[in-house]
């Protein structure tokens, strides 16, 4: 009976269907589905996570978030014997070649996804106000991808349709674009989309592009482009490179931007909390403060191995206790510590044979810091859940020698931080209350904290930036000053280029920024090719005793090593397109400088 | 003659326990082989003396009349051709006459008598007639096989005349001889054996099976040949080479065993350690059919597998569209007619480590740290550790200063291997049965807890003449394995134990004064590997894993046509997989003596998390067969098989996690948080029709052809591209047959060559990828809501279709001198086509969507395998010494890649007509031993002007010349890291009751890249012996300066090296009770035995401590191989 069942249904062998995947049809007929479309290029939008390199495992729940800060001056990677930070540190110094890798973004793969989503809409039944908000949106996002490739790559080739097979030769072997064309198509389209985006997202809609987003976008890119300009030169045709009289035209669209952003009056720096270090921490704590215009939202759903919405900042960058005896990922180097003043306005370099002579206690050294400093960075005796930080290397003897192992007295001769580091870590974007203690695989990816890709303050930085160009230098002081008051620090009194750069690094540490400034500045062949210090704590076991805790000091020079100090070559200002690329289309031209 | 269903024989076998009585005789046709196991008595019955048969022939063979009778009764005869003239031509006419008549009148006036024993006639020659006029004293004896069975038929000769006897029906014979005359005694199907008379009166001679004869039938696609008349290039294994020495994976008995197999266990982890196999070292994995059905057989116990066959060239056409990489055939024991015999056996194997770095001491390590630290020119004053320090890591006198030996402390010497295993085989002519329960039970490395492997077989084969035309098979199998291991995987490379091993550091101590606090030792995040090693505290990872078989054929001998057969076979395949994955959190300690104070220093997971996952796949093949054999007008034999084929596969998974559970003392999902649960699940289906053709010729046995056909349609392609035709055609021809070489003869046995040509396919690509579609991918937080993406499966493809490909084969078997020196050899040439590749790599790279695979690449293989051995049977001594060697190598025809413009990238990176394996970097030119050197240099190394250079580090070679290091100075250093050349020597010994066999397996022609330290915490002891360092500055050290500069972690010839290695894979050594003893003691055979695997290595790589087969660059951070010694008993009733 088996054998004869078995070959009637014989025929139908060969009649077999996919169960687990949805047609083509079905997708843009759907409502629903049309959404999930756009969603998914919003989840390919990997640099949201501070330009870490890729989706899902290599997005926000992972390292790479923070690899940005690690080739800048800002920091370096202290999880020295991770191979992937290991990675990080060949391509800081000088091991950035024609092969690429790090930070590398080629994003044709989303923009072709965006262009089909463009293109494929106007037909579909979605309701005609959604159609045009929607696409808007995914315009904001294919522009945002052009923005990502153009400040890596220089010139890149625009591709604004979703290319078929059988398109003209010349259209699929594409030669890259001039990069003031990729800086005009993004500011055209965001200029476009602007009017065609809501102005608020709307409680619901958090996390998609608004007319701000745009505009930031708008403000950031032209701003890009202008420096370019100014302080590059062009080859190749203008592959890469602005010409210099595109400069102030620039400028002025920055600034433009940005005025209409401010003179809208949604948005205002935060000013919430009386405490200014509290304050300033809140930017990055406080969903859709005053001051965001547009972020990458989280939430504490486990974002690496379960598919959430959580990233992993407290379990990278805290302090210990942490469930792999880690955490502190960026050591944030002596020299950037040095560049947070003091609140009264004063240069925050430090008289290193001072600081290397005498007993220091830690209200003696840091006390009279920018709050933006506490706020930013933490350092011996920073409270921490209770208890404080603790990197303290050696004890100093009564009798002068240093002990470095086991206790003496019942004094532990070392803290429980990582000791072969700067001595610093990076407190911005902390949530103390996190719980840091999952370890392998559990839960550690489940910070919550939104990512601000746009914050109100960069745009002020941006107009002040653009205004000074311009000329307009009391607009300039003006945005500087507003930045400095709510920081809680003396206002300046007359403004230079140097000063809107320095506010920008202190302001905007770690959140993405620097790598790209020094290279649209083109001041990182200096400012990336020196080497940095880190700081020893020796914890004086007399004062410890006295319960008045001092420290004697030791700077650590080479803090990298001498074998590896960072080295930014000219070629660097762009990332190489790499020898696969050229040789699969060899209309492309390399940049300069690969070979 | 009896005509057997192919599938119901196989050939007898006398694997471990087994004692099977038996009479094999030489059979003419093909396909036909016959088992009888009753003790012979004496010549009556009660069926012989009430049958009746009418006959009337007029000049026929004996042949014929004797299938006449056959066909007209139940009788079925026994003998051996070259006693008994077939072709003798006889007139017999009874009516209603007994057997006894018959008979009598067919053999009237010859030598020829015979013996029937109920419906079995056995014709010998008579031993009262004897040809030859003796001389001398009378000696009598009896000849029996090594089960004590008398063989029937066998010649005694004195050797060098014509004086001879044959064996009666007890194996009896007499022969008048002179004292030291040699006698030699043979009989088809075994060695023969020669003794010198001395004084004695009585001979017992004992002749051994030869497993080399010509007449062993061997199992082939959908069915059965003769080995002698095959043509196509099969290499064959039985059980008992298999199971000389326990090992948990059959596949782990095969390497070196048999030519042409490319093999590597590259680990030793329980459930897990089965070697890689590849046919002829083709890329791509072979496929494995278990008894006719496609599934894994790496978990079918060796003992119950009767015999193994490789296709390894156009044989494997019928196979199709899957066969394009060999095919191997597994065929389970089935039931023999005999008295039921229950074999046990049993064995108790210990499990060692062959060889593996090991962790420096805390005085090593922080030596090492140091110098790292210093060497990388960071800042002296926070250097880890300071001079003193390390001074009393080395005393080891202050409490502080812990040494911890790792290995010591978590990996044991040993670990067992227990195998036990119960048979029962027998049956009569109506019903045969075999039955067979294993257990295995492996146990890991870990000294806690590290998990185990256990596994539990059973099977139930069953023949039933249900009639004299039907008979029915029906087949059971249960194959049940619990694997239990870590959450950190255990097999190689990152975020396994291992690596957790090698980031456990020695400088904490195991345990804590607190005995319920765990010692913080590092490990990388996880505490160490004496928390992740340990499923009690870090959580389990359990698999398990259930398959079902069952087979239902019925065949139908198909009365009015002689040798046509009809069968229908249906199997039903159902494999249930279980996984159960518990993490349990933990949290370390630091522990300061001084203050006797705790230091919390994290945590394993602060909640234990649980995630299940269930899937199911089920397979229903059917098939229907023809079959017709026939040997007409004596010289021509034809057999030929028709067969269709459909099968239907379908599956589905289901998947389930919690996290923060309730307590982590219950490791169940309910008590999960609700919030935190995920489940997910899939199902998939396809299906394959295909249409089967054999035929097969043959010309006085002379002429062997034989010709394939399949046709293979699969779902997985779009309509229109499904059906693939696959032939072959294949030539043997038997020069020994020839009357010409008549003379030659007692020289040369055997001579034959042969020649295939088949075309077959590999259809493992993705299904259904005519159809493009949308899958679920991505997730954005839009407001506080978790929004889920679809994202496209990419541009469809509705012309793929399978690969193809062509092999040529040319072989050749010769056997001189009966066996004194035998063998094959074999050469082949395989075109592989339409290996699916994507187009994108020619498209430009601004298109954003990849091409879909499609049948793009090509590429050949060659090679050669080539078999020499000797075999020889004395009186109390035999042996069998084999040697096998096979070389192959593939080469890329045509490889899909971009059009390389720059000279450097092409001659790097162009693979079409390129070695598929060669491995590219710089070549380095030992380390440099003063800055002197360095200054000299005469090109930039580092692209730093060599600043970062310091004596210690690797000086490479400007292959260039163009005074810079860069990618195009790279070369060819090496080839891939599976091996070209693969060789085996078998010694099989046996002498009187002892038994001894030996396996000694090597490889060459290959690369391994030699890490031995992985950037982990810690360093390997080799590390520490053998590194540079400044009171070892030579230029030929073998590791180069810690914390050097980035050059040093080039890929070079510094670190990929040649590999190759010989080593005693398995022997053995038993020992069989005497036969009076076993009477005794009321068993049949009892047999002891001392085994082991891996017991001896010579390699290249000994220095390192790092196993030949270890995976490439994996040395020390995989679940290393394993040596093992066992010992066990075969018991049979």
């Amino acid at each position: 009976m088996i054998i004869v069942s078995s070959f009637v249904s014989c025929s139908d062998v060969l009649d077999k269907t996919p169960l687990d995947i949805i047609s083509d049809e079905a997708v843009w007929n759907d409502e629903a589905l049309i959404e999930a479309y756009l969603v998914q290029c919003y989840y390919h939008m990997s640099y949201f996570g501070n330009e870490s390199g890729g989706a899902g495992w290599q997005g926000d729940g992972y390292f790479p978030a923070f690899v940005v800060n690690h080739v800048s001056d800002e920091c370096l990677s202290q999880w020295r014997d991770w191979g992937e930070a290991m990675t990080g540190y060949n391509y800081k110094f000088g091991g950035l070649k024609i092969d690429g890798g790090l930070l590398d973004w080629w994003g044709y793969d989303p923009i072709r996804k965006i262009n089909e989503f463009i293109e494929k809409v106007p037909e579909s039944p979605l309701n005609q106000d959604l159609k045009g908000t929607r696409v808007a949106e995914a315009r904001f996002l294919r522009a945002f991808s052009y923005f990502a490739m153009a400040k890596r790559y220089g010139g890149v080739p625009l591709i604004l349709k979703a290319q078929q097979l059988t398109d003209p030769e010349e259209e699929l072997y594409p030669k890259r674009d001039t990069e003031e064309a990729v800086y005009n198509f993004i500011i055209s389209e965001t200029s476009e989309i602007a009017n065609e985006l809501p102005e608020e997202a709307g409680s619901g809609n958090l996390g998609r592009a608004t007319k701000y987003a745009a505009l930031a976008l708008k403000s950031r890119a032209a701003l890009y482009a202008a420096s370019i300009a100014q302080f590059g030169k062009v080859q190749l045709d203008g592959v890469v490179g602005i010409p210099a009289e595109k400069a102030k035209d620039f400028y002025q669209i920055s600034y433009d931007a940005s005025k209409e952003i401010i003179n809208s009056g949604k948005f205002a720096l935060y000013d919430q909390d009386a405490d200014k270090v509290t304050n300033f921490k809140n930017i990055f704590l406080v969903k859709n403060n005053s001051e965001v215009i547009f972020a990458k939202r989280h939430d504490s759903s486990n974002g690496l191995i379960t598919g959430g919405n959580g990233w992993a900042v407290d379990f990278f960058q805290c302090p210990r206790p942490q469930g792999w005896n880690r955490g502190n990922l960026d050591g944030p180097y002596l020299e950037l510590v040095e560049d947070f003043e003091y609140v009264d306005g004063t240069p925050g370099k430090l008289n290193r044979s001072e600081v290397e002579n005498g007993l220091w206690t830690m209200d003696k050294l840091w006390g009279k810091k920018d709050p933006r400093f506490f706020a930013t960075i933490y350092t011996q005796e920073t409270p921490w859940k209770g208890s404080f930080v603790d990197y303290h290397n050696g004890l100093l003897l009564p009798d002068g020698t240093i002990m470095t192992k086991d206790s003496y007295k019942g004094v532990l001769c070392t803290g429980d931080q990582d000791l072969e580091g700067t001595c610093f870590g990076v407190m911005k974007y902390l949530n103390e209350s996190h719980d840091n203690m999952a370890g392998t695989d559990a839960a550690w990816a489940t910070s919550s904290q939104d990512f601000l890709l746009f914050r109100y303050a960069e745009t002020l930085l941006n107009l002040a930036e653009a205004a000074y160009e311009l000329g307009k230098k009391g607009e300039a002081l003006d945005a500087i000053n507003q930045i400095r008051e709510r920081a809680g620090i003396a206002s300046l009194k007359e403004i230079s280029q140097d000063k809107i750069r320095h506010e920008r690094k202190v302001e905007l540490a770690f959140e993405g920024h620097r790598y790209w400034d020094v290279r649209r500045w083109r001041t990182a062949t200096t400012e990336l090719s020196r080497s940095f210090s880190g700081l020893r704590y020796i914890l004086d076991y007399s004062s410890y005793t006295d319960n008045e805790k001092k420290y004697k000091l030791e700077i650590l020079d080479n803090i990298d090593g001498s074998v590896s100090t960072p080295l930014f070559k000219e070629e660097n200002y762009y990332l190489p397109i790499t020898l696969n690329r050229t040789s699969s289309n060899p209309n492309m031209v390399e940049n300069p400088g690969y070979k | 003659m009896q005509k057997l269903s192919i599938t119901q024989f196989l050939w007898v076998t006398k694997s471990l326990g087994l004692t099977l009585k038996k009479i094999p005789l030489v059979m003419k046709l093909f396909f036909v082989f016959l088992i009888s196991s009753i003790s012979l008595l004496h010549a009556s019955g009660s069926y012989a003396q009430t049958a009746r048969i009418s006959l009337d022939t007029k000049n026929q063979t004996v042949q014929e009349v004797l299938e006449q009778i056959e066909a007209k009764s139940n009788f079925s005869f026994f003998y051996n051709n070259r006693h008994v003239d077939l072709n003798r031509k006889v007139s017999v006419s009874v009516d209603d006459a007994d057997i006894f008549k018959i008979l009598d009148t067919v053999f009237s006036g010859t030598n020829v008598g015979y013996s029937v024993v109920e419906n079995r006639i056995v014709l010998s020659v008579k031993s009262s007639n004897p040809v030859i006029t003796q001389k001398g004293k009378k000696i009598t004896g009896t000849v029996v096989d090594a089960a004590g069975i008398p063989i029937i038929g066998a010649n005694v000769m004195v050797k060098g005349t014509t004086n001879g006897a044959v064996t009666d029906i007890d194996g009896h014979f007499s022969l008048n001889v002179e004292k030291g005359d040699l006698l030699e005694i043979s009989y088809i199907g075994y060695l023969s054996s020669e003794i010198k008379i001395a004084n004695e009166q009585s001979l017992a001679v004992t002749l051994k099976e030869d497993t080399k004869t010509l007449d062993e039938v061997v199992v082939v696609g959908y069915g059965t040949q003769k080995k002698g008349n095959l043509t196509g290039s099969i290499a064959t294994v039985k059980s008992e080479e298999m199971t000389v020495a326990p090992v948990s994976s059959t596949i782990n008995s095969l390497g070196g065993r048999l030519p042409g197999l490319v093999s590597q266990q590259a680990s030793g982890q329980p459930g897990a350690d089965q070697a890689t196999i590849k046919v002829r070292g083709f890329a791509d994995n072979a496929i494995w059919i278990v008894d006719g059905i496609e599934t894994d057989f790496n978990r079918v116990d060796p003992n119950q597998i009767e015999s193994i066959s490789i296709l390894k060239d156009g044989s494997a056409s019928i196979y199709g569209a899957r066969a394009g990489n060999g095919v191997i055939l597994v065929t389970t024991k089935r039931g023999v007619v005999q008295k039921p015999t229950i074999a046990i056996n049993s064995s108790i194997t210990f499990q060692g480590i062959t060889t593996m770095p090991k962790p420096v001491s805390s005085g090593d390590y922080a030596t090492l740290k140091r110098e790292e630290w210093l060497q990388s020119g960071k800042p002296e004053s926070t250097a880890p550790y300071t001079e003193e320090q390390i001074q009393k890591f080395y005393d080891g006198t202050d409490p502080q200063y812990v040494n911890t030996d790792w290995y010591n402390e978590l990996i044991r010497n040993w670990s067992p291997l227990n195998q036990h295993n119960i048979s029962v085989r027998g049956g009569s002519e109506k019903i045969k049965y075999y039955g067979f329960l294993g257990y295995l039970g492996q146990e890991s490395i870990w000294k806690n807890n590290g998990g185990d492997y256990k596994r539990y077989n059973l099977q139930s084969n069953i023949d039933a003449n249900i009639t004299d035309q039907l008979s029915l098979q029906l087949d059971l199998s249960f194959i049940k394995s619990d694997n239990m291991t870590t959450v950190r995987g255990q097999s190689a490379g990152e975020n396994t134990v291992w690596q957790d091993f090698w980031n456990t550091l020695p400088i904490y101590p195991a345990h804590l004064p607190d005995p319920t606090r765990i010692s913080y030792a590092d490990g990388k995040g996880t505490g160490g590997a004496h928390v992740t090693s340990n499923t009690d505290l870090s959580g389990y990872t359990k698999d398990e894993k259930l398959t079902l078989t069952g087979t239902i054929a019925l065949k139908y001998n198909i009365k009015w046509v002689k040798g046509l057969s009809a069968k229908f076979f249906v199997n039903y395949y159902d494999d249930i997989k279980f996984q159960k994955r518990f993490s349990r959190p933990s949290s370390f300690y630091r522990y300061d003596v001084a203050s006797d104070t705790y230091i919390s220093a994290g945590g394993m997971g602060n909640s234990a998390q649980l995630s299940q996952r269930d899937d199911r796949s089920k397979m229903l093949t059917r098939q229907f067969s023809v079959n017709y054999d026939n040997t007409l007008a004596e010289d021509h034999t034809l057999s030929v098989l028709a067969l269709y084929e459909a099968i239907d596969y379908s599956g589905n998974w289901m998947s389930a996690s919690r996290e923060d559970m309730l307590t982590p003392s219950i490791e169940e999902l309910f008590v999960g948080n609700t919030e935190t649960m995920k489940n997910d699940g899939a199902s998939s289906e396809m299906g394959r029709k295909s249409f089967v053709g054999r035929f097969n010729y043959s010309y006085k046995n002379k002429y062997l052809l034989e010709t394939t056909l399949r046709a293979d349609a699969s779902a997985k392609f779009a309509p229109g591209h499904r059906w693939g035709f696959f032939p072959s055609a294949s030539l043997g021809w038997r020069i020994t047959e020839e009357s010409f070489m008549e003379n030659a003869k007692s020289v040369l046995d055997d001579l034959k060559v042969r020649a295939s040509y088949g075309r077959s396919g590999n259809d493992a690509v993705g299904n259904f990828q005519y159809l493009s579609g949308y899958k679920l991918n991505g997730y954005y937080l839009l407001g506080d809501k978790s929004m889920s993406g679809i994202v496209t499966t990419g541009l469809a493809n509705p012309i793929l279709s399978w690969e193809k490909f062509e092999i040529w084969n040319v072989g050749l078997n010769y056997s001189f001198l009966n066996q004194l020196i035998y063998g094959e050899g074999d050469v082949f040439y395989r075109k592989r086509s339409g290996i699916p590749a994507k187009r994108s790599m020619s498209l430009s790279p601004t298109f954003g969507a990849s091409f879909p695979d499609e049948n793009l690449n090509s590429m050949t293989d060659r090679g050669f395998e080539f078999i020499v051995g000797s075999s020889k049977n004395f009186k109390d001594f035999s042996y069998n010494i084999s040697g096998n060697i096979s070389w192959s190598r593939a080469k890329w025809d045509h490889y899909e890649e971009q059009m390389y413009t720059d000279p450097d990238q092409k001659r790097i990176n162009q693979k079409s007509g390129q070695w598929i394996d060669r491995q590219f970097g710089y070549v380095s030119d030992g380390l440099f031993t003063s800055q002197e050197e360095i200054d000299n240099l005469g090109f930039d190394q580092d692209n730093k002007q060599n600043a970062s250079l310091r004596p210690g580090d690797i000086r490479y070679v400007d292959v260039n010349g163009d005074k810079v290091l860069d990618w195009k100075d790279q070369v060819e250093i090496g080839k891939g890291t599976m091996p070209h050349w693969m060789y085996g020597l078998n010694v099989d010994l046996k002498y009187k009751d002892f038994d001894f066999a030996a396996l000694f397996q090597g490889a060459f022609g290959y690369n391994s890249n030699i890490t031995l330290w992985h950037n982990t915490l810690t360093f390997p002891q080799e590390l520490y012996d053998l590194r540079w360092c400044e009171q070892n500055n030579v230029s030929d050290a073998l590791y180069p300066r810690l914390g050097g500069a980035v050059t040093n972690g080039y890929t070079s010839d510094y670190f990929y090296k040649k590999a190759g290695y010989l080593r005693l894979k398995s022997l053995a050594i038993g020992y069989n009770l005497p036969k009076e003893l076993c009477t005794k003691l009321f068993i049949k055979q009892c047999r002891v035995y001392f085994a082991g695997t891996n017991l001896l290595t010579f390699d290249k790589l000994r220095k390192y401590h790092i196993d030949p087969e270890a995976p490439s660059g994996q040395g020390g951070y995989y679940y290393p191989q394993q040596k093992t010694l066992s010992v066990g008993v075969n018991l049979s009733f």
